[in-house]
């Protein structure tokens, strides 16, 4: 006993460890699990209804099973604020929620008709949505997009975060996450593109697929087992499959559309929908993007038929410049275009024309010119109209011609308008790849 | 007497240089002059390699003899307690600023409730075990960990080469908000001052200073890119991130595939608050001693504590208030503290050595 004494006596850290042991152990062994207490959110939908907002939660619920498979739930709240309405969420679930897993954010495009920041400020600062979210606007309500979401991975396996990331490298080619929106928001231009994803029902679904060309994604198909749906008073719990009986149009089928689609806000606020030529003719000044399709109609070959031609984008150099002249700014892009010819639309006709080796002869090179132009300034008129520098004009400028355009900018009458007052040359020079 | 080699004064160096510097001042410097904030850290670091060159000098000069020796040497006996009791003070709040900037990153992304006791429950037996454990064991700690927290900084700041990073605008700030704020976070500098406390157990050796020094660059460095990183990266939300070496890490949507990639920020992170805990709780014990010379490091620890639990928990309360105290009032304190009796000292020093100069003409 005295040698224990001597020791603790000689080493009171241990002694002060034994004690944080002997109070903290049995605690920790006898606390109910962490998924008891807190629900793990992994997307999270934002509707509102005329004054009243819905939130909902897209919940993995970790039970024990042998099939490796996942189970989800859609749950829902209610409540004159976004508070409100989280509070209910969590009464419904009878659980805390927890954020940090939170990889998707869906907003409905009714949202975006304010300034959709207050509510987002809420959910990131307070209750500690991660900025890494991808945000995505839906057609139709965020809690329809979500159960079509459960079901879609479920079935096919396949993520919404996923699916948007694809587009975010492939088409936007560039972020469009949380933090992407916030950087565009508190930027001088406050103009910034999120993801847009369609929700169809069958009805019409299958005449937009088949008549835009887009890639659908079929959700809900397969589940159609009943299952308990319940309701408080401003909050609804339902399951991943048993949502046909609120919505009887429905009939068990619910697509996700992704066009490519993208959503331009300017202030927080939804300003236009970016198709995807739109957002290919804002990509023709990124030089990371290089993979892209270019059709011309009406090509005249060696042998004097009329083609349709199609060629792809192999490689990209995009030098931007800028200059002000007579106190007006001017933005040139010189985009260098490697291109292969990868299709010929010979509508019937008989061509032999040596396709390996691609040639843009003078017709080719004239008629692609046009196009991109015209594409771009169709692009650039949507900025205009909706004063929203998404390609980074005001940028440019502050970096290489700080001082004139400052002079320039801070004589405008309606500053928030200065790509009106900017010029624009594109020079577009194309050389075959290979 | 158990003295450290150059090596480990260089490494205690890297990880001070580290401390409060890696996490929340990028985002709040920012706040504040924006990119520019990297033209302040660099008159930060000017000011603080000047201090360094200081400690080499008296190093120098008065060789293995401690600070409370030399001291008393040059202003007596008195006014040496009364200076030994302002470092205690200066590191007494240093160690509160260094956990509250830790404790303000493990409630962010780890605890999303308040946990300040529970936490400070968990550090303290550690670090106190650290500090009576003696500044040798702790370097030797230190060394070993050493390349294990270089490798998690240098993988946190080159994922971040892998998201979208582009340069910010700089020269936005006149040169009044520069050294505004300057004079805002100087509570976080000083970190050289550590050296000047244990100073009679640091053994350099003939040209062994540029072995510190390299640390001293390889830490300056550091800190230096993960603004720069931070500012490419975050530009006008910048604001938002309170973590600026965890947030380089963590918010990139390329890397939302691959899971809890922040694990490895987090273990770098909590490996260096607990260093530069010790060291600072080190600096504080040291003084103590010398201020009062009759009691034990065991005595001067948990004296640390109950201060630290009386002033924290009980005066301050909360770590936003902490962050306060340390941007409005602390300032003036540190500049007393981190400058104007390092730079005094050396010019006693010269007064010293004249003195013994006349001394040996008479």
């Amino acid at each position: 006993m005295q040698k224990l004494f001597n020791f603790f006596k000689k080493n009171p850290f241990i002694l002060i460890l034994a004690l944080i042991l002997v109070f903290f152990t049995p605690q920790s062994l006898f606390a109910p699990g962490e998924n008891r207490e807190r629900a793990i959110v992994i997307a999270i939908g934002l509707d509102k209804n005329e004054d009243e907002y819905e939130i909902s939660f897209l919940t993995f619920i970790p039970t024990p099973n042998q099939e490796f498979k996942q189970t989800n739930s859609v749950v829902s709240g209610i409540g004159s604020s976004i508070s409100e309405a989280l509070l209910n969420a969590q009464l419904t679930l009878g659980k805390d929620i927890g954020l940090s897993h939170a990889k998707t954010t869906i907003v409905s495009e009714k949202m975006l008709e304010n300034d959709i920041s207050p509510s987002l400020d809420y959910l990131s600062r307070v209750v500690s949505l991660p900025e890494n979210t991808v945000f995505v606007c839906t057609n139709s309500s965020a809690k329809d997009l979500l159960k079509a979401t459960s079901s879609l991975e479920e079935n096919l396996g396949l993520k919404l975060d996923q699916l948007i990331s694809y587009n975010a490298n492939e088409v936007y080619v560039s972020d469009t996450s949380l933090e992407a929106f916030y950087q565009g928001y508190y930027s001088e231009e406050r103009a910034s593109i999120i993801g847009y994803l369609e929700y169809v029902e069958e009805e019409n679904s299958q005449s937009q697929s088949a008549s835009g060309g887009a890639s659908d994604v079929e959700g809900d198909s397969a589940n159609q087992k009943d299952k308990a749906s319940q309701s408080l008073s401003s909050s609804q719990t339902e399951g991943t499959q048993g949502e046909e009986k609120e919505r009887g149009s429905i009939n068990g089928q619910s697509q996700i559309l992704n066009n490519g689609e993208a959503v331009l806000l300017k202030k927080g606020k939804k300003v236009a929908i970016l198709n995807i030529d739109n957002l290919n003719s804002i990509n023709l000044l990124n030089n990371k993007k290089s993979l892209d399709c270019i059709k011309i109609n009406q090509v005249k070959t060696e042998d004097d038929k009329t083609v349709d031609m199609v060629f792809e984008v192999k490689n990209k150099y995009v030098n931007i410049a800028t200059k002000i002249q007579n106190k007006i700014p001017i933005f040139i892009a010189d985009v260098n275009l490697g291109l292969k010819l990868t299709e010929i639309d010979t509508k019937g006709q008989e061509v032999k024309s040596n396709t390996q080796f691609t040639e843009i002869n003078q017709e080719i090179a004239s008629k692609i010119e046009s196009k991109i132009k015209i594409e771009f300034s169709q692009m650039l008129q949507i900025l205009r109209e909706n004063k929203a520098d998404v390609i980074n004009v005001y940028d440019t400028f502050f970096k290489q011609n700080r001082k004139q355009f400052l002079d320039f900018y801070n004589n405008l009458d309606d500053k928030e308008d200065y790509l009106n007052s900017i010029i624009f040359m594109l020079n577009v020079r194309l050389q075959p790849d290979g | 007497m158990k003295s450290i080699s150059a090596r480990q004064t260089g490494i205690i160096l890297f990880l001070t240089i580290l401390a409060n510097k890696i996490l929340l001042l990028p985002s709040i410097m920012y706040e504040k002059t924006k990119a520019d904030s990297l033209f302040v850290m660099f008159l930060f670091f000017a000011v603080e390699l000047f201090v360094l060159w200081i400690f080499f000098a008296l190093k120098d000069k008065f060789g293995n003899k401690s600070l409370k020796d030399v001291l008393q040497n040059l202003i007596g006996k008195s006014f040496a307690k009364f200076l030994l009791f302002v470092f205690l003070i200066f590191f007494l709040f240093k160690t509160m600023l260094t956990y509250s900037v830790i404790y303000v990153y493990l409630k962010d992304l780890v605890y999303q409730d308040e946990f300040g006791f529970l936490a400070l429950i968990c550090f303290l037996p550690v670090v106190n075990q650290g500090v009576i454990c003696g500044l040798r064991a702790m370097s030797r700690s230190f060394e070993l960990f050493f390349y294990l927290v270089l490798a998690g900084i240098i993988f946190c700041l080159s994922i971040a080469f892998f998201t979208n990073v582009s340069f910010p605008y700089f020269f936005v700030s006149n040169p009044s908000q520069i050294f505004n704020t300057w004079f805002t976070y100087i509570f976080s500098f000083g970190d050289y001052l550590v050296l000047f406390i244990f100073m009679d157990k640091i053994h350099i050796k003939k040209g062994e200073k540029k072995k510190i020094l390299s640390f001293v660059f390889l830490g300056i460095a550091i800190v230096l890119s993960i603004f720069l990183i931070f500012y490419c990266k975050y530009h006008d939300t910048a604001f938002m991130h309170n973590n600026a070496l965890a947030d380089l890490l963590v918010f990139s949507v390329q890397f939302n595939a691959v899971g809890r990639l922040d694990i490895i920020a987090m273990v770098t992170i909590m490996a260096l608050g607990l260093f530069q805990m010790e060291i600072f709780q080190f600096a504080f014990c040291e003084s103590f001693v010398m201020v009062f010379p009759k009691l034990s490091i065991k005595y001067a620890v948990a004296v640390f504590d109950v201060l630290f639990f009386i002033v924290y928990f009980v005066l301050i309360g909360k770590y936003e208030l902490m962050i306060q105290l340390t941007t409005e009032y602390l300032p003036y304190f540190a500049v007393i503290s981190n400058y104007i009796l390092p730079i005094l000292i050396f010019a006693l020093s010269f007064k010293h050595k004249k003195e013994v100069k006349d001394a040996k003409t008479i």
